[in-house]
Formats: structure tokens, C-alpha cells, sequence
């Protein structure tokens, strides 16, 4: 599968950015909540707890949507669609210590409450759409 | 059942904050956009264009939900499943006019397209989750 996230918007990816991840409820109706993530070759992954509503939503169907918006310049966003190919428990505790590093520059996630179950979401991009507005100039660059 | 925005989570609509709009495409799957957002104390007011992906959407499947981050501390956000209870052309231009001023400090939207009609979404919140506070 090509990599479909285009070059000059991985930075998104590699930058504290917080990405909005929508999922589909039972009935059909959308839910979006906000996530860290990262790319992991052609992958994006994001951390959640198990039991979850995105996680419950997930496992019932799994076509997500990511959106990431520049936060020095919201009029810069990346939206993937696509679907999640893989929910895993293993390695999920070290992954979110090192979104946490990412994030808030902690070597650990500052919040562990017993019974909480960590999983990792690997999200295959199936189609992206970018936007890139240069307010300077005032134009779209597609 | 409509639920509120909680009073000590409104201040969210007075600042810069950018709201994730999801919307459902025809086969089902989620879109999601970043758009600028207010609330009249009972509907979130959103605003676009018409005939876009997200006009065809929800003229389709008026449920939407909204992820809304304090832009000083995105730990702190609104979480909103609800549906769009009007669309209309009234008041769009004055609106959108109202949401550059908050967002771009300017009088007029400056990005309309020649042709372009403008849209006034009101948003019936249906279930209000709040973190961060």
C-alpha cells in the first residue's frame, strides 16, 4: 500500500499536534475525540483505553477519521480516512510513555488508574485530503 | 433530549477555539473538518458554504459531532454529539462576517468565492461531555 501521507505534511505527525479521531456509534451518528498519534511507517497509531467508546465503535466498525490542524496555522490540516487494521494491548503501556514524551515532554504518562487498560490503534490511510491556506497570501494550496 | 453547554465551559466560544466537525459521508464513514464555531446559549452556530462535502452531508444526515479545545490548554475540551436542526441562508452573511472578526480580527470573511452562498448551521447538542475542567 502506498504511503499516502504527503511528504510536506508529516510534520503534523512528528509535532506535539493533537488529532481529532471520529468513529461511528451503534447507531450510525459520529463521535470525534481528541487523541495523541504518530505515524509508524505508512500507519497512523494512537493510544486509548480499553473499553472506550472509540474502542467499542472500533471494534464494531472500523473506518475512523483523523484530522490534524497546524497549530500555527489552523488553516493548515491533513483529514485521513481510513480504517483501523490493527488493536493491540502489546507494548501499549511504553507507547503511551512515549506519546507522553512527545506531548508533554514526561518520561512517563502522568495519569495511571488501576484497572485502566491501555491499546494501541494502528490506522491504515485508505484516502487523505490536505489544505494548506498561506494566510500571508490569502490563497488555497491544495 | 438536548443537553447545554456547561456555564463554566462557554468561555471556549469566545476565544479562537476551532471545533472539529464530524459529519457522515454517504456510505456511513466519518469526514472530518476544522470550522469556526459560537453559541447563542442554546444552538453551537457553525457556518459554510453551500453545496460543500459537509452541506451534502448533513443535508443527508443531520448528526453531527464537535470536539472543541481551549486553544490556552487543548486538555481542557468540549465533547458534542448532536444533530442540525436548521440550515439556512438567513443570517449567513452576517454571521460569517461576525466569525472573521472573532477569528481574523477582520470585518469581512475575506475567503468567499465569486458565487458563493453562505450557510447558518444551528446545532441541537444532544449529549455534552466536558474534561479539563
Amino acid at each position: 500500500m502506498p504511503d499516502l501521507i504527503p511528504a510536506e505534511f508529516r510534520d503534523l505527525f512528528d509535532r506535539p499536534v493533537l488529532a481529532s479521531v471520529a468513529t461511528v456509534m451503534p447507531d450510525g451518528r459520529p463521535q470525534v475525540t481528541p487523541v495523541w498519534c504518530e505515524l509508524e511507517g505508512s500507519l497512523v497509531v494512537f493510544n486509548t483505553v480499553r473499553g472506550r467508546q472509540k474502542h467499542r465503535n472500533v471494534r464494531r466498525d472500523p473506518r475512523v477519521t483523523l484530522a490534524l490542524f497546524d497549530p500555527d496555522n489552523p488553516y493548515r490540516y491533513i483529514e485521513v480516512r481510513g480504517r483501523v487494521v490493527e488493536i493491540t494491548e502489546q507494548g501499549a503501556d511504553a507507547h503511551i510513555d512515549k506519546l507522553a514524551k512527545k506531548y508533554l515532554g514526561l518520561d512517563k504518562h502522568p495519569r495511571k488508574p488501576p484497572g485502566e487498560v491501555r491499546i494501541i490503534m494502528k490506522v491504515q490511510p485508505e484516502r487523505v485530503r490536505t489544505q494548506g491556506l498561506d494566510l500571508r497570501k490569502g490563497k488555497v494550496a491544495e | 433530549m438536548p443537553e447545554s453547554i456547561p456555564a463554566n465551559f462557554q468561555d471556549l466560544f469566545s476565544k479562537r477555539a476551532f471545533a472539529d466537525l464530524a459529519t457522515l459521508m454517504p456510505d456511513g464513514s466519518p469526514q472530518v473538518t476544522p470550522v469556526w464555531c459560537d453559541y447563542d446559549g442554546t444552538h453551537v452556530l457553525l457556518n459554510t458554504a453551500k453545496g460543500r462535502q459537509k452541506d451534502q452531508n448533513i443535508r443527508r444526515d443531520p448528526r453531527i459531532a464537535l470536539s472543541i479545545l481551549d486553544p490556552e490548554n487543548p486538555y481542557r475540551y468540549l465533547e458534542i454529539r448532536g444533530r442540525v436542526v436548521e440550515i439556512t441562508e438567513k443570517g449567513a452573511d452576517e454571521h460569517i462576517n461576525k466569525l472573521a472578526k472573532k477569528y481574523l480580527g477582520k470585518d469581512l470573511y475575506p475567503y468567499r468565492q465569486p458565487g458563493e452562498v453562505r450557510l447558518l448551521l444551528r446545532v441541537q447538542p444532544d449529549r455534552v461531555r466536558t474534561y479539563g475542567g
